[in-house]
């Protein structure tokens, strides 16, 4: 290090202005690098892009040299900046710049001091700088940038939304040479919030319910103008000098054709297409919410629920529908409200998180009852807005007290007691207990299967009742009872079957198992029971019961394999008491449909037949009916088949000649092409291919490729259908017919 | 070595008369008092010298070789110079389509008919079936090389719209190859294989529509890829005539009635109602009659459908009808839903009882459809259409002409009612096509293996029990029948220009593609080696001394007589 001051305060300061300068040019590379990028929302242009980005850059690098003061810093700015870092200097830094000859003997002094302090700190001298938090910021710019030019879609120049709202998958389609100039103006709806914009292509695509403005001049004189819609629909330009001028709204996709007459003839464009962009219902996704939730009295009783809402322009109103649902059976109320979101109080906007909490208690949710709610979301379509909604959520407040059934006076038993787990529900708790296996306790998880075989057993208690049986424990506790009690108990009536149920008269009697009293033997052993007489009993577990034979077969069947199902669940291997539990499901179903009660028809009573004369009636007159019929055909495509097969042909020809055979088979093809084009207008380009073969229009050269563009559209249109049975080829001639002779006789010998 | 001798025109004496008249001339000359004495005396010998060629017609004998090595397009260069290094004495050949070699000469348009027997060692392809033909002797060595590319392709006999066509081939290469089948809307199949010799391929394709497609078929071996043309004649469907005959009208045949009646077949069922009173119908054909059933009314079907229990009240006389049918073609499936015993006039199979009610077949996805409880003992005879694991779930037999088919399904509608269409129509489409009655093809057949290149002959054979005229695209070709076999008729076919073409007799066709001369060269390549391994005769690659008579020109001795006649005439006067 140069020990001369002054030289050595020169080189610090060139050093501060190195480093401020580096700084600036990172930072600005930053700013261009960022504003290059965005710029790609108002234009693709490369060339303006880098100018805009560019001069971004410049001026930040001037605003930056001008902040840093870096044209007019001078020595003394450094020394004060030395005075104030390094105390040693003893604020005497600025002595260092003036010469000897201006100093007092006290000043020279301590200059002398001063310089020797300052050669001492010159190496550890530190300037300001934030090279090291610039070269960070110009690497995020950096990536941000390319992040912005790779996802970023360029929006209109005026500030408007996206002018191509759907990239055109074609190419454009040049316009037809008669048309001088035009210009297609596109108003979408003002609830779209898009601004006017016009399109440079015939082919279009617009939001729905737009406004399509067609501005044309023509070259030569015309004499009117029309525009034919792929519905049939036409409607004719206004002429306004040379400019003929046609506005239209849409609402359906389709494609549409120019037609124009000059002095001479009617001049056809190609067909160009019209693709509507549908406005969708709002999208709604609720978050962290099961579809069924049971809760307990002493559950917390607030629901919190959540909402995703997205629509594709606008979202207008949003809310819960919510139906309490309180008792059961024929005494069940239905009260139906509707909520609001809490947070945001109003909805508005393209996208919301919608939430609020249902306080059950406020709802009047008492247990037993039930809340049933789904969200539901408009938008600001015009003038009728779209609105979708969710599915139902339920949230059951279980009553844990209730345990008496209900009779229903159809069937005249009770087969599904509302406090018995049903089937199903044991189904459906057992494949839970699977599914939480790994999440819970091992103790957890066998109490769970315990709990569940204690309910299987509940429920085979209970259809075995119907059967006949009886309950050999309680359902609701297990209490053991004493021997002497058994002893006092009528065996035959612990597992015969009494009447309790009036509603059993009401019953069709089975003639099967109808008890015939009367004809019981008398056994002069048995004790005489002065009751016999007045009580209508059914000892008999095998008779004892509301249902059919077959049904009892099956009831018996469905009560064994609930056996095993709860076997398995005790023995806490719930996978192994699935595959019971759905057989028994299976057969309880099969039980439920065959309990049916018919009514008997009553009417005709037929007179009574002349046995001489059964079975004896000629039928030889008596004929079978015969059905003839024809089944319907399919459309089948016909005309597009046929000039698949000749476009097929004519690209393998070595010279493709359009004859006027070829036009009529083309043009014929276009007729039912159109139906086609009408269903999905990204074929109309089919139709635009079909027409101009018809019509010969296409130059030689670019015949092979249209021809090929063709075969592929017309090879899609048709329908893909499945395999059907077919004659198989084989050849059954003399030779054949001698091998298989052969063949035959040498299997006999 | 050179010997020279005298092919003598004239008798002896005549030269003792020249020699005379020579030397009389030369005592002449020398009596005479002119110039250029030695000249007139050269010249009178010259004439003597002529004459007696003329006369005696001298000649020259020199030692040859006519062993030729003949090179075909895909020689290796290093092989050609070691093989000439064994043989010199070698003659160094090209055929027209060969790379150009120093010192190779190019063949002559008749080479193999004069020359053939020359050839000694054949490199490279190797040749054509019509130029080995040509060649008088097949003694030659062949050295092949092998083709690299699809050397081998299969097609369909018949490929049927909406029916999975396939591609099959095989591909030779040093390199992984990647294939691709492109149809007219994209690409329909592909698939990637390694490198190495002979690795088939097959690629599948769904035709949707009946015509003659030229398909491409796609190769990529390592920065290279080309297309082949792939000639695809896409046959309509053909629509079946069916007979259902029950007892009773089940859910499963309402909907296989459904299901074939959209697809045009044309059918005609029959239930029972009492004992003698029947149910008709008839869809997509006109009413006929068939009861009772007999030879006559079941020569209108292709297929029967028959439960066992109509089976069992056939009386002796339907049975031996029936069979009579099932021999010349009639395809009978068998309902089975009651217990198939009893039934052994009609077919030999035997059924046991199963415990399994179900089978689970494995079709789009897989699926457990109820069927009968009893199996079938598998033998030989079943030709088994689908099965689940060893159990057979439906196939059929053969009787002379005819099938009898089974499958032991129920309730297979359940797949057409939950959506599953497709899978409804495999499990009944493959095994009604197998079974149903054959429609009889082209007695024509190609008998030279694809790709047949214009002005290339190809071999074609007809079957047919009388005389028959073939034509190719209009033109008459004439047959030669076969020496050894009756009714098989042979001809050699030149194919025409690229493209479609259609061999044609009074009541067949056949359609055949000549593609362009550049395309499918390994294909050609490999039926070349194939060729030409299969036609050598190799006994000796030692070439043939030969001693070659080369005669004097006539024209020597004439112009040597006119110029020593002048010389005499014009001496006098100079």
């Amino acid at each position: 290090m140069s020990t001369q001051p002054t030289h050595g305060i020169t080189k610090l300061k060139k050093r501060y202005v190195r480093y401020r300068v580096a700084e600036i040019t990172l930072l600005s590379t930053g700013v261009a690098c960022i504003i290059f990028s965005l710029t790609k929302l108002w234009d693709d242009a490369g060339s303006v892009r880098i100018l805009v980005g560019g001069l971004a850059g410049t001026f930040c690098f001037v605003f930056l040299i001008m902040k840093y003061n870096l044209l007019k810093l001078n020595s003394l700015d450094l020394v004060r900046f030395l005075n104030q870092q390094y105390p040693s200097l003893q604020q005497s830094a600025d002595l260092l710049m003036i010469e000897d000859d201006e100093l007092s003997t006290l000043e020279k002094i301590q200059k002398e001091k001063t310089i020797e302090q300052f050669s001492r700190l010159y190496p550890n001298i530190k300037l300001p700088h934030l090279l090291v938090r610039s070269s960070l910021l110009l690497a995020l710019c950096v990536g941000l940038s390319f992040l912005f030019s790779s996802f970023l879609i360029p929006i209109d120049f005026s500030g408007n939304k996206k002018v191509r709202l759907k990239a055109n998958p074609e190419p454009m389609k040049t316009p037809p040479s008669s048309v001088a100039s035009f210009e297609i103006q596109i108003t979408p709806p003002v609830y779209t919030t898009i601004r006017a914009y016009s399109s440079k292509n015939f082919e279009l695509s617009f939001p729905e319910s737009s406004n399509v403005r067609w501005q044309i001049e023509f070259k030569g004189r015309v004499r009117d103008a029309k525009i034919i819609f792929s519905n049939r629909d036409s409607s004719a330009f206004k002429k306004t000098g040379n400019v003929f001028i046609l506005e239209k709204e849409f609402s359906q996709s389709g494609f549409y054709q120019l037609k124009w007459n000059d002095e001479h003839t009617t001049h056809w464009s190609d067909y160009y297409r019209i693709e509507i962009l549908k406005d969708n219902a709002p999208k709604i996704l609720i978050g962290g919410l099961s579809q069924f939730t049971r809760l307990i009295h002493t559950d917390r009783h607030e629901i919190s629920v959540t909402a995703q809402l997205s629509d594709d322009y606008a979202l207008t109103d949003a809310g819960i529908i919510a139906t309490v649902s309180k008792g059961s059976g024929e005494g069940i109320k239905f009260r139906e409200e509707r909520l609001r979101f809490t947070t945001p109080q109003h909805i508005s906007g393209k996208q919301v998180n919608a939430g609020t909490i249902l306080n059950l208690k406020k709802l009047g949710l008492e247990p037993g009852d039930e809340l049933y709610f789904y969200v539901e979301a408009f938008d600001n379509k015009s003038p009728q807005p779209n609105r979708s909604r969710t599915e139902t959520y339920f949230i059951a407040v279980q009553d844990t007290t209730k345990n008496s059934t209900v009779d229903d006076s159809g069937l005249g038993v009770d087969l599904m007691p509302d406090y018995f787990r049903s089937q199903r529900q044991i189904i459906i708790d057992t494949e839970k207990l699977l599914k939480d296996k790994t999440r819970i306790s091992k103790q957890q998880f066998n109490a769970t299967s315990n709990e569940l075989g204690f309910d299987q057993k509940t429920l085979r208690l209970k259809y075995g009742q119907f059967l006949g049986e009886e309950e050999d424990s309680g359902i609701a506790t297990e209490v053991n009872t004493s021997h002497d009690e058994e002893k006092d108990q009528d065996v035959m009536k612990k597992f015969g079957h009494q009447h309790d149920k009036e509603n059993e008269h009401n019953l069709v009697p089975d003639k099967k198992t109808e008890h015939n009293h009367k004809e019981e033997p008398h056994d002069p052993d048995k004790k005489e029971d002065p009751l016999a007489a007045f009580v209508h009993s059914h000892d008999n577990t095998e008779v004892a019961t509301f249902f059919e034979q077959s049904i009892r077969a099956k009831l018996k069947a469905a009560l064994t394999v609930m056996w095993d199902a709860e076997l398995y669940l005790r023995l806490y291997q719930p996978e192994k008491s699935l595959p019971h539990q759905y057989t028994a499901l299976k057969l309880l179903k099969e039980i439920s449909n065959d309990s049916r009660i018919y009514v008997h028809r009553t009417g005709f009573d037929p007179p009574p037949l002349k046995e001489e004369k059964r079975l004896t009636a000629d039928l030889s007159e008596v004929k079978g009916p015969t059905l003839l019929w024809v089944s319907e055909k399919e459309n089948d495509l016909p005309e597009v088949r046929a000039a698949l097969l000749l476009t097929e042909k004519l690209i393998q020809a070595p010279e493709i000649t359009i004859s006027p055979v070829v036009q009529r088979v083309f043009q014929r093809a276009g007729q039912e092409f159109s139906s086609i084009a009408l269903e999905q207008p990204s074929l109309v380009h089919g139709l635009t291919l079909l027409k101009r073969l018809a019509e010969n229009k296409a130059t030689l050269a670019d015949r092979k490729n249209e021809l090929h563009q063709l075969r592929k559209i017309l090879w899609l249109v048709l329908p893909q259908r499945p395999t059907s049975p077919s004659r198989e080829a084989s050849s059954a001639n003399k030779l054949n017919q001698f091998f298989i002779q052969q063949l035959e006789n040498s299997k006999h010998e | 070595m050179n010997n020279f001798g005298l092919a003598p025109s004239a008798p002896p004496w005549t030269f003792a008369l020249i020699l005379l008249l020579v030397l009389f001339s030369l005592g002449f000359e020398i009596k005479k008092k002119n110039r250029l004495l030695i000249g007139r005396l050269a010249a009178i010998l010259f004439i003597g010298i002529s004459l007696l060629g003329f006369l005696f017609r001298p000649f020259y004998q020199t030692q040859t070789t006519d062993g030729v090595l003949l090179l075909t397009p895909g020689f290796k260069i290093s092989q050609v110079d070691s093989l000439l290094k064994q043989n010199p004495h070698l003659k160094l050949m090209r055929t027209t389509d060969c790379d150009e070699v120093k010192n190779a000469l190019l063949i002559e348009d008749d080479f193999f008919e004069k020359r053939g027997g020359a050839v000694k060692i054949i490199l490279g392809e190797g040749l054509s079936s019509s130029a080995l033909e040509m060649m008088p002797n097949k003694n030659f060595q062949f050295l092949p090389t092998e083709p690299e590319g699809v050397v081998k392709i299969f097609f369909e006999d018949e490929v049927i719209e909406h029916h999975e066509g396939m591609l099959k081939g095989i591909v030779s290469g040093l390199a992984d190859t990647r294939l691709r089948l492109i149809g007219p809307a994209g690409t329909e199949d592909s698939v990637q294989l390694m490198k190495g010799l002979n690795r088939p391929f097959t690629l599948s394709f769904w035709p949707r529509q009946n015509g003659k497609f030229i398909y491409q078929l796609e190769i990529t071996t390592g920065n290279r890829s080309y297309r082949e043309p792939v000639p695809i004649d896409v046959a309509a469907e053909s629509p079946l005539q069916i007979l259902f005959i029950q007892k009773f009208p089940t859910a499963e045949t309402r909907n296989l009635k459904n299901f074939l009646s959209e697809r045009n077949h044309s059918l005609t069922l029959r239930y029972q109602i009492s004992k003698e009173a029947y149910t008709y119908e008839y869809i997509n054909t006109p009413q006929t009659k068939i009861n009772p059933i007999s030879r006559e009314s079941l020569r209108l079907y292709d297929l029967l459908f028959i439960d066992v229990a109509t089976l069992h009240s056939l009386t002796q006389n339907e049975k031996i009808e029936l069979k009579n049918a099932v021999k010349n073609g009639l395809g009978v499936l068998v309902m089975l839903t009651d217990d198939p015993k009893n039934l052994q006039w009609l077919w030999p199979l035997q059924f046991v009882p199963s415990l399994k009610d179900t089978a689970h077949i494995v079709l789009s996805k897989k699926y457990t459809i109820p069927t009968v409880s009893f199996d079938i003992t598998p033998t030989q005879d079943i030709y088994t259409v689908l099965a689940s694991g060893p159990r057979n779930i439906s196939g059929y037999i053969l009787q002379g002409y005819g099938r009898i088919a089974f499958t032991l399904l129920q309730e297979t509608y359940k797949l057409n009612t939950e959506g599953n269409t497709r899978d409804y129509s495999k499990t009944w489409s493959e095994l009604i096509s197998k079974v149903a009655r054959k429609k009889n093809t082209a007695e024509i057949k190609i008998n030279t293996p694809f790709p047949y290149y214009t002005n290339n002959p190809f071999e074609a054979e007809v079957i047919s029990p009388e005389p028959v005229s073939l034509f190719a695209d209009s033109i008459q070709v004439p047959l030669k029948e076969d020496l050894v076999v009756d009714d098989f008729w042979h001809t050699r076919i030149w194919a025409g220009k690229p493209g479609w073409h259609e061999l044609r007799t009074k009541d067949a066709s056949l359609s055949y593609f000549v593609p362009s001369d550049d395309s499918w060269k390994s294909l050609r390549a490999a039926n070349r080696v194939l060729e030409t391994k299969k036609a050598v005769r190799p006994l000796s690659t030692t070439a043939n001394l030969t001693i070659e008579k080369k005669e004097i020109s006539s024209l020597i001795f004439f112009l040597l007589f006119l110029f020593s006649a002048g010389f005499l005439w014009l001496a006098p006067k100079l």
